[in-house]
């Protein structure tokens, strides 16, 4: 099935950058009783020639209130409290309209022309009238979405300086449905979800190589667990690894020359470094006990992973220069698995069972080696993958009575489901950042 | 600056999550010990029938208990649990033709099926070239084989060694606790520890070979211990 990293659609994209004040008015975060107030943000209804009950003009709509929500800085607010209706053209807004329903910013949305469909986005600071942002797109109508999303993107980098990279990025996931398993690539959001491939096989743990064109996954198609690639522009998979036993858990280096991974060949899993041009192995764990799972670290010199060494399953750390030296991370818990280095390099998340036995995700700060938690109780949840930048970890929950994709920021008070398809979502990869263009 | 007061107010937030690890801890060993008395009592389910559900209940509360952080109250249910499913262990011992449902076996065609669920219930024929392959089972993140599968192991040996040209896949799974990852390498483990088993019988090892499922095959699809006790298995076929 066709997946493009471009947009099938051939549209122009066009942007003319009219105004912009990079990290003039500074984003703006209260704490009040030791929660954070986030920035407040009206969004009216985006429009199309004028109309804000159009299709396309209410996808836009939906697509801008949940990327700023995505974002974490964002109050978006609720839409039934305002005063002034999303017709009035962002040129005669009345400032003091947005101001009474207690907003900072304003962000005015106008879509006009079939296809392409041109888009004219606007964001302003509610107490001075400022235009913070002003871009304009011309895209398919089914491009709006990635511009919408780069609108968002801008817009928070012109009040942070910072730039998400989540914004450009995929997922890649396993769809189980009945007997039949897919393997999926969306958008970070969720949308835009297709089938790569399909088999009444197992398919199994997908990752994402370092530079984000092909996806590492594990498929029983010979009746054994290989390691295939899947190059989604060529749209072919090839073979990477077919050793007896187990041939799993790809973990990209950070200069995409090799891999990490589980192999079994000896007898026994154990974590193995491949370079992936002449398939040469070293082998980076020695132990008679289960080690798994690997993540590189940003710098590319350390693994975090999963061995049993102690009995239970735990979270450990091995330098690739300092081959024998391994180090435990955890020692609460029981149950640890599935570790995520974060691209900072700072934080490592993992799968814990707590002492009521439920799969929750948790954050060790490997400066201050401490544990926090960031789900509670909801479901299963599971497999935690930082987004490109840090910023968010997607991960699976069956906390709605089957397997979903959700998104959530590091503390957990802001979840968000993001992908609920027809089967059981599991095991997702959270892509680098990529060039998306549309 | 305020950038930096966000940061200061988000990892302050953070903090709030920290599950203090240092209070009061739940009865874990007790649990276990009757979760696993709860297993060994599988088999009195419908011959000590009331005993049976009233273990299931206590053990049921005792979750209940811990919860909501009762974890006196928990402690004392799952020892009672622990009690209750002990006398039915001991109940299933000495009344083995009450137990044993191969006696109802020619039934009508329900209870056949009732006993071909239970493993323990079927009769192994290592001469029979067509023999049932025997399931071994295994606990929680565990891959040593239970004592009582033993004799299982040695009936697939002496049946190995009686049709000499079969070649057998030692398929390996897991229950769906835990992560995707670690299963596979459970299931890897549980079908190796069978394989060591069959190869200190005298079986060749070219004739075995191991495969993993993790957790992408269960048996029973629940989300109950039965389910998950009767997943976390090692399963016998012909290779060729």
């Amino acid at each position: 099935m066709a997946i493009h990293l471009k947009c099938a659609l051939t549209a122009i994209f066009i942007v003319v950058f009219l105004w912009a004040v990079p990290a003039a008015a500074q984003l703006k975060g209260e704490v009040r009783d030791g929660t954070l107030v986030a920035y407040a943000i009206a969004v009216p209804a985006a429009t199309f020639a004028g109309d804000a009950k159009n299709d396309l003009a209410r996808t836009i709509t939906e697509v801008l209130r949940r990327d700023l929500a995505f974002t974490g800085y964002f109050d978006v607010l609720d839409e039934k409290s305002f005063v002034e209706g999303p017709d009035v053209p962002a040129e005669k807004v009345n400032f003091k309209n947005w101001l009474q329903v207690g907003a900072k910013g304003l962000v005015k949305v106008a879509l006009s022309g079939t296809d392409p469909v041109e888009m004219d986005a606007q964001a302003f600071t509610v107490a001075d009238g400022k235009k913070l942002l002003h871009k304009k797109y011309k895209a398919a109508p089914a491009g709006l979405r990635t511009a919408t999303h780069s609108f968002v993107r801008d817009l928070v980098y012109a009040l942070t300086g910072e730039k998400l990279k989540f914004f450009s990025s995929r997922i890649a996931f396993v769809e189980k449905e009945g007997k039949t398993y897919k393997l999926m690539v969306a958008d970070f959001d969720g949308a835009n979800a297709k089938t790569i491939l399909a088999s009444d096989k197992i398919i199994t743990l997908p990752s994402w190589s370092a530079d984000g064109a092909r996806i590492f996954y594990t498929a029983y198609t010979s009746g054994e667990p290989y390691l295939y690639a899947y190059d989604l522009k060529a749209q072919k998979a090839t073979l990477i690894s077919d050793h007896p036993g187990l041939n799993t858990s790809a973990s990209a280096s950070p200069d995409g020359k090799s891999i990490a991974l589980r192999l079994s060949k000896d007898g026994n899993a154990e974590i193995y470094l491949m370079n992936l041009t002449t398939k040469a192995l070293t082998r980076l764990t020695s132990n008679l006990a289960i080690d798994t799972a690997p993540s590189f670290s940003p710098d590319g010199k350390a693994i975090a992973f999963v061995s049993n060494r102690s009995g239970d399953p735990h979270i450990y750390r091995l330098f690739i220069d300092d081959p024998g030296r391994v180090e435990r991370l955890t020692d609460q818990g029981r149950y640890n698995q599935d570790p995520d280095y974060s691209p900072d390099g700072r934080h490592i998340v993992f799968t814990g069972r707590d002492e009521f036995f439920m799969f929750d995700l948790f954050l060790f700060d490997l400066q201050s080696r401490t544990i926090s938690r960031i789900t509670q109780k909801q479901g299963k949840n599971e497999n935690p993958r930082f987004s490109p930048d840090g910023k968010l970890i997607l991960f699976s929950s069956d906390r709605t009575g089957k397997h979903t994709l959700w998104v959530t920021n590091l503390p957990g008070d802001r979840q968000m489901q993001i992908y609920n398809g027809t089967g059981e979502a599991i095991t997702p990869a959270w892509s680098p950042e990529i060039t998306l263009t549309y | 600056m305020k950038k930096t007061t966000i940061v200061i107010a988000i990892i302050a937030f953070a903090a709030l999550f920290i599950t203090p690890s240092c209070r009061m801890k739940p009865p874990e060993e007790e649990r276990m010990l009757a979760e696993k008395a709860f297993r060994d009592a599988l088999s009195g389910k419908d011959c000590a029938r009331e005993n049976y559900l009233a273990a299931e209940e206590l053990l049921n509360q005792a979750r209940e208990a811990v919860n909501a952080k009762q974890y006196d109250k928990a402690k004392d249910l799952f020892l009672a649990a622990k009690k209750k499913a002990d006398e039915i262990a001991e109940y299933v011992r000495t009344h083995p033709e009450e137990c044993n449902p191969q006696a109802q076996k020619k039934g009508n065609g329900d209870e056949v099926k009732d006993a071909e669920f239970t493993e323990e219930t079927v009769s192994y024929d290592p001469k029979n070239p067509n023999m049932r392959f025997p399931v071994i089972h295994f606990d929680f993140n565990e891959a040593t084989i239970r004592d009582e599968d033993i004799p299982l192991i040695k009936i697939m040996a002496e049946w190995m060694t009686n049709f000499p040209e079969a070649a057998i896949r030692i398929e390996g799974h897991a229950d769906e606790r835990g992560s995707v990852d670690y299963n596979l390498s459970l299931g890897e483990r549980r079908a190796q520890a069978v394989r060591d088993e069959l190869l200190k019988n005298g079986i060749d090892t070219k004739r075995l070979r191991v495969v993993s499922y993790g957790e992408e095959r269960p048996l029973d699809p629940r989300s109950t211990e039965e389910a998950w006790a009767k997943n976390r298995r090692a399963e016998f076929t012909r290779a060729n």
